[in-house]
């Protein structure tokens, strides 16, 4: 039973090789809304249905800004009019002014997760970005449980109040340099959850965001490619084309 | 000599000036005459060691008969001690003084003083009659001290408790010097002493045994230290360092005067010694981990120190009986100086805790905390305190415990198998004891100096007092000059113990590397010179700096150990790493505060205590300390409220000892109560009958 030997020469590598959207095993990425060409009455209609405000018609097209999609798949089709991107390179970079991790940090990176609210889908994509199929060590991505040895904290979760002064105080026992990922629609911008007198609609309110991987939830390779980001392993722009500001 | 009559003068001034003297100036009226009296002594003592001493008597003065004093080498040593452990504590006695009312103050100085007084004739007592006399003065004002804070239960009990042990304890040591001065027929101890050999076995045996043990009650040998943590627990603050470091060593010297001489003719009572002071270390520094309370911690490591003084003067008296006298003068110098070692140190320890005390109010180690921030000039002292008692070199305690060890060690020269199982047992207790004594004391400073406060009181406390804070520099400096000057130091021990092992270790402990011409093997000179033994060579007043432990045939191999260089070593690296990273470092250090899991602040009971830092070594010696939990729930109808839960540990010598006695005596008492009836004339029956029996027994013994 615990003959690891065994079990991965039988098994072999069951790794996904990498994250290019020719190389995706089926399901690996629930997919996702891009602006695309559209009639001017489909576009209205879609615009509409959109609970998270995420799309908006412009004329003959749509532009989808995925970072308020709360992927309720309403404007997919067949049920609507969108076709959606299957790939998983999701993560972007806030502003122009962001950039990765020093180069030496480029194949050591500790992740310290915090959720700061969320709803528990989040946690549950973050807790596979170890499993085999992902396997994060061996781009040197390894989480920790200490903010003292974090490069990177992932945050997931609309940040509730409760939570306000543990992301504050995570952010600040964190040694420079430093990275801040938001992870989910929630982290970014409040979500499903919005703004309220409890949840405070962001992480970027409390602490300085440099990287958001929308999605809710992102699955795992999406966040992978985010943390690649932050480690500098991936090319900045390159996947993230698709977003719009 | 002179020096000497006038620290008692000095000591009487001091009763007169506390009942006499204004309200105001009470205190410091004796506090002054307490400074004085110690000066005198400590300067009669170093006469005493410089000249050799003097003999005289009070015979004019007594109505028995001539009460005979003598002040030698060896007593002076103890004066010294006496003297400075004093001189430490006198300012804490006069704060603590100044708290209570009026005649209570001059009654805590008188007794103080009468204490001081006590030792100071015992340590100089020549005969019985001023050596049994002089004890039982210290005694009683122990037990008038042990009890003057509080009359609560538990103080009283531990003054009744310590007044019966010691009461006791006398009787019996009184009884074994009767059985020697009667074949000796002489009330002079070295005639007593020489007088050993002629008896019976069976009789020296006895009084071998009833004066170990009698008077080993005050060093707090097993069976007979019950008292011990008790009256620490609860004499005032002040005075635990006096009662810690000075008056244990009335046991110590009873055993280097009465026993030693016995001791050193026959092995097995010398092996009997040296396997109790080892049980006695190891079972001290057990309890000593299971106590919360700060000054019974320090007492119970009392226990523990004492235990290893009593060890190496038996094996000292083992190897001389054996016919290894240099071996033996070798471990009893270990001995002594553990004696010197734990008087500076445990002082210091203890005016600690009183100043602890006085700034926080509780001596609960799982309530303090965060001391070292808070008092870091006081906490230093008693960090240092700390390291020495755990004997972290270049601190007192490792010189001490590195002789004894190394002198363990050379067991291999005996053939005896018995001997040796009985050196590597005990040698094994005390290495575990004293592996025991560096997680104690790891876990007393971490858990008072360090971390957060635990407590309200704590993190409120008062700025450390003065009145403890340079006492304690002063015996950091002891302890450090003690360590750091062994080779100073060991001479000076070997010219005492020489004239009872009958060699001088000096010669093989510390040879003359600084000396012209050396006068040493050519083997060893080459060797250790290589090393650095000869550093400083011409430069210091010394023999060299490092102590030496050759072994002999069976064992040739050279053990040498140098606190001074290693100190040197330590500061030198120290120094040059803190300069190199000050050179180096480029960057800015960022401070931030504790991680705190992001909680909004840290509470004090997250903290890591005393309680939990020890609970391994209580889980290993469950079966020795055999906890007795009490659990008790408080529910409401369906509701549990609260669940108390509560460990007692009843000490091993209390089960296995003196509650055994306890039931016996009841036991007795209530099998004779049919005697008892309440008759006037059923008891004169009884004391007819007596008297009838005994002049009967008389007549036909005769
Ligand atoms: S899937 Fe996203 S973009 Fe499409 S309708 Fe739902 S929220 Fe809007
Ligand atoms: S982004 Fe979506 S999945 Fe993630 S926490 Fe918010 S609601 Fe849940």
């Amino acid at each position: 039973m615990a003959n690891w030997v065994a079990h991965s020469l039988i098994d072999g590598i069951r790794s996904e090789s990498g994250l290019d959207a020719e190389h995706l095993p089926a399901g690996a990425t629930p997919g996702r809304p891009v602006s695309q060409p559209l009639a001017a009455q489909a576009a209205a209609r879609m615009a509409a249905i959109c609970p998270g405000g995420a799309i908006a018609a412009r004329g003959d097209a749509v532009g989808v800004d995925f970072v308020h999609c709360v992927h309720c798949q309403r404007c997919r089709r067949p049920d609507g009019d969108l076709a959606w991107r299957e790939d998983a390179q999701w993560g972007a970079w806030r502003d122009a002014a962001s950039n990765p991790l020093p180069h030496r940090f480029r194949h050591s990176v500790n992740v310290r997760y915090l959720d700061a609210g969320a709803c528990g889908a989040c946690m549950g994509e973050v807790r596979l970005i170890d499993a085999p199929p992902y396997n994060l060590h061996r781009y040197g991505i390894f989480v920790t449980a200490t903010p003292r040895d974090a490069d990177v904290l992932l945050v997931a979760g609309p940040v509730t109040e409760a939570m306000r002064l543990p992301l504050r105080k995570t952010y600040e026992a964190m040694p420079e340099p430093k990275r801040v990922v938001a992870m989910g629609v929630c982290a970014i911008n409040g979500g499903v959850f919005g703004r309220s007198f409890a949840s405070i609609g962001g992480a970027g309110d409390v602490v300085p965001v440099d990287l958001v991987i929308a999605g809710c939830p992102p699955p795992p390779l999406a966040i992978a490619h985010g943390l690649l980001l932050a480690a500098g392993q991936l090319q900045p722009g390159r996947g993230s084309d698709a977003l719009e500001p | 000599m002179t020096w000497f009559a006038t620290a008692f003068a000095a000591l009487a001034a001091s009763i007169v000036a506390a009942w006499i003297s204004p309200a105001r100036a009470r205190s410091w009226a004796g506090g002054c005459a307490f400074f004085a009296a110690s000066g005198l002594v400590f300067v009669a003592g170093v006469e005493a060691i410089s000249t050799g001493g003097a003999t005289f008597s009070l015979g004019p003065l007594s109505l028995l008969e001539p009460i005979g004093f003598v002040l030698n080498p060896l007593r002076g040593l103890f004066l010294i001690v006496t003297a400075v452990v004093f001189l430490a504590a006198t300012p804490l006695l006069v704060r603590d003084a100044a708290q209570y009312p009026r005649h209570r103050a001059a009654l805590f100085l008188t007794l103080v003083a009468i204490l001081y007084a006590g030792m100071l004739a015992f340590f100089t007592a020549a005969d019985i009659v001023s050596f049994v006399f002089f004890w039982e003065i210290s005694a009683l004002a122990i037990w008038g001290l042990v009890t003057f804070h509080s009359r609560e239960a538990r103080p009283v009990a531990a003054g009744y408790l310590t007044l019966m042990l010691s009461e006791a304890g006398t009787l019996a040591g009184m009884a074994g010097l009767f059985i020697l001065a009667s074949h000796a027929h002489s009330t002079a101890l070295s005639s007593i002493a020489a007088a050993g050999n002629q008896l019976p076995a069976g009789a020296l045996w006895i009084a071998f045994l009833l004066t170990f043990f009698g008077f080993g009650v005050k060093a707090g040998i097993v069976p007979v230290n019950a008292w011990l943590p008790e009256a620490h627990g609860s004499a005032p603050r002040s005075v635990s360092p006096i009662l810690s470091g000075a008056t244990l060593n009335l046991g110590v010297f009873a055993l280097f005067v009465i026993d030693g001489p016995i001791a050193i003719h026959h092995p097995q009572m010398a092996l009997l010694v040296l396997f109790v002071g080892a049980v006695t270390a190891l079972t001290g520094i057990v309890y000593a981990l299971t106590e919360r309370d700060l000054k019974r911690l320090l007492a119970q490591s009392s226990i523990e120190n004492l235990g290893i003084v009593v060890a190496a003067l038996g094996a000292g008296f083992a190897f001389v009986s054996l016919g290894h006298p240099v071996l033996g003068a070798m471990a009893l110098v270990a001995g002594l100086y553990h004696m010197l070692n734990h008087s500076a140190y445990k002082t210091l320890l203890f005016v600690g805790a009183a100043g602890i005390d006085q700034a926080t109010g509780t001596h609960d180690l799982d309530r303090l905390g965060g001391l070292m921030r808070r008092m870091p000039v006081f906490a230093t002292a008693f960090l240092i305190g700390a390291l020495a008692i755990a004997a972290l070199p270049p601190f007192n305690g490792f010189v001490s415990e590195w002789l004894l060890f190394e002198s363990l060690l050379r067991v291999v020269e005996i053939a005896s198998q018995p001997v040796r199982a009985v050196f590597a047992l005990s040698g094994a207790m005390l290495a575990l004891t004293v592996g025991l004594a560096m997680t104690c004391f790891v876990m007393l400073a971490g858990s008072a100096l360090l971390g957060r406060p635990r407590s309200e009181v704590v993190a409120a406390a008062a700025p450390a007092p003065v009145s403890a804070t340079i006492p304690m520099w002063g015996l950091v400096v002891v302890c450090f000059g003690l360590g750091v000057l062994a080779t100073a130091v060991i001479p000076l021990l070997g010219g005492l113990v020489r004239p009872l092992a009958g060699a001088n270790p000096t010669a093989a402990l510390v040879p003359a590397f600084f000396g012209t011409p050396h006068g040493l093997p050519a083997g060893l000179t080459t060797t250790l010179s290589g090393i650095g033994a000869e550093v400083g060579r011409g430069v210091l007043p010394l023999r060299s700096l490092v102590v030496v432990h050759s072994g002999g045939a069976a064992t040739p191999v050279v053990f040498a150990m140098s606190t001074a260089l290693a100190f040197a070593v330590i500061a030198l690296l120290l120094l040059s790493t803190w300069g190199a990273t000050r050179l180096l470092r480029r960057r800015r250090t960022r401070r931030v505060g504790v991680w705190d899991a992001g909680l909004p602040c840290l509470q004090p009971q997250m903290g890591y205590t005393a309680t939990a830092f020890s609970a391994p070594v209580r889980v290993l010696f469950e079966s020795l300390l055999r906890p007795v939990v009490q659990e008790r729930q408080h529910s409401q109808g369906g509701f549990l409220l609260g669940l108390e839960r509560e460990t007692r540990v009843v000490h091993l010598v209390d089960r296995l000892f003196l509650n055994p006695v306890a039931y016996a005596v009841k036991a007795i008492g209530r099998s004779l109560a049919w005697l008892h009836q309440g008759a006037v004339t059923l008891y004169a029956t009884w004391v007819l009958a007596t008297l009838f029996a005994a002049l009967m027994a008389m007549k036909f013994s005769l």
